[in-house]
């Protein structure tokens, strides 16, 4: 079993998660269909370290993991809260 | 003998305790099962291994940013996230996340219930309160067995060891979200499962298929509050 480690509830099943998607800069609001169908339908599909929103079902519980494709690692996570104070319009 | 059916408030489980031979009391409004013929009987299989329907028990839930500094205003003592602490009348404050907190009394008497429930109010509110009384259920696996049991249950070690009296894991149990709290009634160990009140039944089956490999048995709240001594 593949083991996430949560920030909020320490490591668990990975079973106890979903996935949701890349950490994407939302697109401004007057921008052209061309952006709005990139961020909506497009994945990058990325063969490096992404990192990605993680859901924990149980607690209801949204964070940040950084997750390397390739190997399909998980390196790090913080709290939504955290990683918007790290990294700001940066992500 | 007392009905569950007389009772304004019944659990989700009244017709599967009924149809173990509950006998029932009332407890917080509810007809709730005291004991199922052998009280001293079930106290001795509670210290073994033994699973109790706790749902009449009182309970609340707080959510929102500002819940950390309403609830210490009121004068709960506020642990980490993902432990209990015992509150000076009894109450265990759960703490579920930083901006969460689930109140569990063990017994009738919930004076801080009551009381946040009274100081709660929708003008001023920076907190909203969760229909934990209604929408959670509340079981009790009980005895020296129960980590044993739970381990066929659950993928988070929950030996006493590895997971100390009162902390929290929030997870899932027979494929279910389960809030489990380590809260040890007396001298044997107990873990209290809070989870989706419509799912008991299921649950409950669960259980007591999972506790026929070490002869756990099904007992009232007096069984119950005798662990606590």
């Amino acid at each position: 079993m593949k083991i996430m480690p949560c920030p909020l509830n320490g490591p668990r099943n990975i079973s106890e998660f979903s996935c949701g998607g890349e950490v994407e800069h939302l697109p401004p609001p007057d921008c052209d269909h061309a952006q709005w169908i990139d961020y909506v339908y497009l994945e990058n599909n990325t063969a490096g370290i992404i990192r990605e929103w993680w859901y924990h079902t149980p607690t209801a519980y949204w964070f940040v993991a950084e997750r390397d494709t390739r190997t399909d690692e998980i390196l790090r996570t913080w709290p939504a809260g955290d990683f918007l104070a790290e990294f700001g319009e940066e992500r | 003998m007392t009905r569950p059916e007389t009772f304004q408030r019944r659990s989700h489980l009244y017709r599967v305790c009924r149809e173990a031979g509950a006998r029932w009391r009332a407890v917080n409004g509810f007809g709730a099962p005291a004991h199922y013929g052998d009280a001293s009987g079930e106290a001795d299989a509670a210290a073994r291994l033994a699973i109790a329907d706790l749902t009449a028990l009182p309970r609340a839930g707080y959510k929102g940013w500002g819940m950390a500094d309403w609830i210490r205003d009121q004068g709960v003592f506020l642990p980490e996230p993902n432990q209990a602490q015992r509150q000076d009348d009894g109450t265990l404050a759960c703490r579920l996340s930083s901006g969460e907190l689930l109140l569990l009394a063990d017994d009738e008497e919930a004076t801080l219930i009551d009381r946040l429930a009274r100081a709660w109010s929708m003008d001023d509110a920076v907190c909203f309160p969760v229909p934990r009384a209604d929408a959670s259920a509340r079981l009790v696996v009980t005895g020296s067995e129960s980590a044993a049991m739970m381990a066929k249950m659950c993928g988070v070690d929950l030996r006493g060891r590895r997971f100390a009296d009162h902390a929290i894991a929030q997870t899932s149990v027979a494929r279910m979200n389960v809030i489990v709290l380590h809260n040890d009634r007396g001298a044997a160990p107990a873990y209290d499962l809070i989870f989706d009140s419509a799912s008991a039944v299921y649950l409950w089956g669960c259980l007591v298929d999972a506790m026929a490999e070490f002869s756990g048995s099904i007992v009232g709240l007096d069984a119950i509050d005798a662990l606590r001594g």
